[in-house]
């Protein structure tokens, strides 16, 4: 064993050299990365449930083998009301279903709602704020007991005490504003009402046109009452897709699912069953997923990686086309900013200054060049439905335009304080930025944050900071998920804000209502284009930085899978293993 | 150390000068014997110096980075190129440096239209030779700086507490055994952000940490955290100086406490004192560079080598850039080396019959 890891690393020493060492760079990988689509068309609500089931076939997709998931420690939770992050999300893909879902397009179109365990969409009534569904006939949990209503209304229930506080707040806000319910086993939430086992009545206080996508959050997981063992549901839970566990779950180094045989096709709009087995390997960091992928030996030809493609490896992928085909690569959801605090910087000209003087292409290639980083101008990402391009403060080259912003600033000499995160990577990101202000003439001081108390420093009001860096990615695909989380001046709290600019223009948030407020979502979706656009131009409250790109490889026999614009990872539910 | 003091035991010497750099003969005795010539301790101590190839090598070697971090103005100014120029025109898409070994060019035709001797450093285009150069100049300011408070700290409370003795002795070597339980780095961890945080959090000053601010809190927590080695070697040199015969004498003619501390028991200490101060100065660059590592150390735009190595650490995986990590690490490498060869052999020449 030992000769041979000693030959890996000298051939892999002998390689780089080759690589790095003494060739000549001459930026042949220019323009190799992904590129964002212009627009992005409205969402399909499939309100009238006219989903096929089963779901149609991926073209080739054969049964059998066994795939793998390659992660750099395991998620945080599995239990699927806890569940926020993505990467938690595309594993219960295959483990819990939702009243409603997404069908996700490899072709990168539209995404389409459609109803999941309910029939379809939902049906309102009372002007939005009640919202009936009706389940499908066949739907099991993974021991064969048929899925109820109740089972639905104990999940959001559950998802609104502690053992959801760590998933998405949304039904705790808007079923209980509040605060009334507190939650114990086998309590169900006001508003929750199961006339029988195959209807489920939810009844907003308010107006929530947005229901449709809330009941696709993994709150709506359903959860027998008798099965919730609290905290051990993290790693003893109950499937309801078309994969189970198998075995104990340590969280932390491995998880095997294995075919759940009382999931029914025939109940399923979105999901697929190909594989036998999927295991999930939580101990590779980045640079051992790039290894092991790019090798392509053994268990890991049915691979994907979670991480991007280690940064120095992002080349060689480019130029090499039997690894370019296996690239799942593409714009994420998440959106990165600098917010300019408008209760500091209150001169509009200023702020517009600052967009023009931003240099946004040196920042993509400090971040680590367009495989990772794609250009942004709106603040919308363009996964939300309703994306629309633009750029308010255009420059020839990618590079700003300091005489525009000297123009702007008119011999002013503005001092800036740029807050960023301390760690050795946003301290780079900060340079990039202080450099390409001070073209315009504005003194920018650093002042790098602790990064465990970032976000409470720069969410407090009082906050002396005039430029932060600020991230955002949106928790469903309407535009209040993100443009009245960020920029809704009537949201701003004492401490713990989102919207950092601080931007609080009454025009403006009476907008937003209207858009929080309008009943057909695709109508809502373009409502958010254009008041991102309107938001940018009128008050420049902030700098999009970049949308983050996706760069990952699967193995050479994986097949179906594609860039999931939901959770930025590979695809589950349509993968399969071309043996 | 044990053994250091036998070499002037005699007592004659009491304020002998032994430093060994330009050494001041003041107290040499004109020559009595043709033959024979008398030399002071010191005088024997730079004559074994300069016999000692390693240490003539690397006096020469530190006294060239001492020079070079000095400089670094004048060096910037000869160079023509500014440490914090960014240019990205100088790096690939993927913010890789363009050209060969990290955009090592000794022509002026690329991009920024200048020589850049050591490449460029990835991700931002800056000039990698002006970053190791003013670099250097902050690890040597703040580990010289840090050293010698640490030093003097170290010294004062080893003779106090030595001199003394008594309840004075007790409780100040309690307060060492005490600092040295602390485990340092997860100190810096804990301490530095707080300090940090408290600086900029809002309801604290409402200031910003300035770069020189934070600068400043590394060298006050690694003079608190590096005085307790000096005041123990102190401490026992002077428990075995204080007995002897030319301290009772300066007791028995009247010399105050403070005569006898500083003018009969320092002049003699200065051996052990030169030499823990010599191994303590590349100790502690390293430990600056460790900090960085953490990222609690020195912070953007201010250049230093331990935050080069750091981020340079991060292009190995892959190769994109080795070069950034390698030139930057060599440096590091032949300076910290140079400090504790000369470092030692500094302590051969004070005392050559301790054995390593």
């Amino acid at each position: 064993m030992r000769y041979r890891v000693r030959v890996l690393l000298v051939s892999a020493l002998a390689m780089s050299l080759a690589i790095a060492g003494c060739a000549k760079n001459t930026a042949g990988n220019k323009g190799g990365g992904a590129s964002g689509p212009s627009t992005q068309s409205a969402i399909i609500i499939d309100k009238e449930g006219k989903s096929p089931t089963p779901a149609p076939d991926v073209p080739g997709a054969k049964p059998g083998g066994t795939l793998s998931w390659l992660e750099d420690g395991a998620p945080e939770h599995l239990d699927p009301q806890q569940m926020y992050v993505t990467d938690s999300q595309s594993i219960g893909s295959l483990l819990y279903r939702t009243l409603t879902g997404y069908i996700e397009d490899p072709g990168g179109g539209p995404l389409k709602l459609v109803g999941d365990l309910a029939t379809n969409t939902g049906e309102s009534s009372d002007s939005g704020k009640t919202w009936t569904y009706h389940l499908r006939d066949g739907i099991k949990f993974e021991d064969g007991t048929p899925i109820t209503s109740k089972d639905i209304a104990y999940g959001i229930s559950r998802s609104m005490g502690k053992n959801g506080e760590n998933g998405p707040p949304y039904y705790k806000q808007d079923l209980d504003p509040d605060s009334k319910f507190t939650w114990a086993k086998g309590s169900i939430a006001p508003g929750l009402e199961t006339p029988d086992d195959k209807t489920l009545v939810i009844k907003f206080p308010d107006v929530h046109p947005e229901a449709p996508y809330l009941a696709a959050l993994n709150s709506t997981t359903p959860i027998p009452v008798a099965t919730d063992n609290g905290q051990a549901h993290e790693a003893d839970f109950v499937a309801s897709g078309p994969y189970k566990r198998q075995g104990t779950y340590d969280q932390q180094t491995k998880l095997t699912l294995v075919k759940n045989t009382n999931w029914d096709p025939k109940t399923d709009p979105i999901r697929h069953q190909y594989a036998d087995q999927w295991n999930f390997d939580f101990t590779p960091d980045r640079d051992a997923q790039t290894q092991r992928v790019m090798a392509d030996q053994g268990a890991d030809q049915g691979a994907v990686m979670t991480a991007n493609v280690a940064q120095g490896s992002i080349p060689q992928v480019q130029n090499d086309a039997a690894l370019a085909k296996r690239t799942i690569k593409g714009v994420g959801t998440f959106v990165d900013y600098l917010a300019i605090n408008t209760t500091r910087v209150t001169d509009l000209k200023v702020r517009q200054a600052i967009n023009y003087a931003f240099d946004r292409q040196a920042y993509i290639q400090a971040v680590g060049g367009s495989a990772v980083a794609l250009p942004a101008t709106a603040l919308l990402s363009p996964t939300m439905a309703g994306y629309k391009k633009y750029d308010a403060y255009p420059s020839a080259d990618g590079h700003g335009d300091v005489a525009k912003a000297k123009e702007l600033l008119g011999g002013q000499t503005p001092k800036l304080t740029l807050c960023e995160p301390n760690t050795s990577t946003y301290q780079k990101y900060a340079v990039v930025v202080k450099n390409a202000l001070e073209r315009a003439g504005f003194q920018v001081t650093l002042n790098m944050l602790d990064k465990t108390a970032y976000y409470t420093t720069i969410g407090d009001k009082t906050t002396t900071c005039d430029i932060m860096r600020y991230g955002w990615g949106a928790d469903f695909p309407h535009p209040l998920s993100t443009l009245s989380v960020l920029w809704n001046g009537r949201y701003i709290k004492a401490k713990g804000n989102n919207n950092v600019s601080y931007l609080n223009v009454p025009e403006l948030n009476k907008k937003l209502d209207a858009l929080e407020k309008e009943p057909d979502l695709n109508k809502a979706a373009q409502m958010g284009g254009e008041l991102d656009q309107e938001i940018m131009t009128k008050y420049a409250p902030d700098v999009p930085n970049y949308d983050i790109g996706v760069f990952l490889l699967h193995g050479s026999k994986v097949g179906g899978t594609f860039l999931s614009p939901l959770y930025a990872n590979a695809n589950l539910i349509d993968a399969y293993y071309t043996g | 150390m044990g053994g250091t003091t036998s070499m002037w035991a005699d007592g004659q010497m009491p304020s002998a000068d032994l430093d060994p750099g330009p050494v001041q003969v003041a107290d040499a005795k004109p020559a009595e014997a043709k033959a024979i010539v008398g030399r002071s301790p010191g005088q024997l101590a730079l004559m074994r110096l300069r016999r000692d190839r390693t240490a003539v090598v690397s006096f020469w070697v530190l006294v060239f980075f001492i020079l070079v971090a000095v400089l670094a103005p004048v060096i910037q100014w000869i160079y023509g190129y500014n440490a914090t120029t960014t240019n990205s025109a100088l790096l690939d898409d993927s913010g890789f440096p363009l050209g060969y070994l990290g955009g090592i060019t000794f022509s002026t035709d690329n991009a920024s239209h200048h020589i850049h001797v050591f490449g460029v450093e990835p991700t931002l285009g800056r000039d990698l030779f002006m970053q190791v150069v003013w670099g250097m100049q902050t690890s040597l300011k703040i580990a010289v700086t840090a050293t010698v408070v640490s030093t003097i700290l170290g010294v004062v409370v080893g003779i106090v507490s030595a001199y003394f003795g008594g309840w004075v002795d007790a409780v100040i070597s309690w307060i060492i055994d005490y600092m040295l339980a602390f485990p340092f780095f997860l100190f810096c961890l804990a301490v530095i952000p707080v300090i940090n945080t408290r600086l900029a959090a809002p309801g604290g000053c409402h200031c910003d940490v300035s770069p020189d601010k934070r600068v400043l809190t590394i060298i006050i927590v690694f003079s608190l955290f590096g005085w307790m080695y000096t005041a123990r070697l102190v401490r026992g040199q002077v428990l075995s100086l204080r007995e002897r015969e030319y301290v009772d004498a300066a007791r028995a003619a009247g010399a105050p406490a403070r005569h006898i501390l500083f003018r009969q028991l320092l002049p003699n200490l200065w051996a052990p004192i030169l030499v823990s101060f010599s191994l303590a100065v590349p100790a502690t660059i390293t430990a600056e560079a460790a900090l960085s590592f953490l990222n609690i150390g020195v912070i953007e735009p201010t250049p230093d080598l331990g935050r080069v190595i750091n981020t340079g650490a991060q292009f190995i995986v892959g190769l994109p850039d080795p070069m950034y990590l390698v030139i930057p690490g060599i440096v590091i490498f032949i300076l910290v080396l140079a400090f504790n060869l000369f470092g030692d052999a500094m302590r051969d020449a004070l005392d050559p019959r301790s054995t390593r």
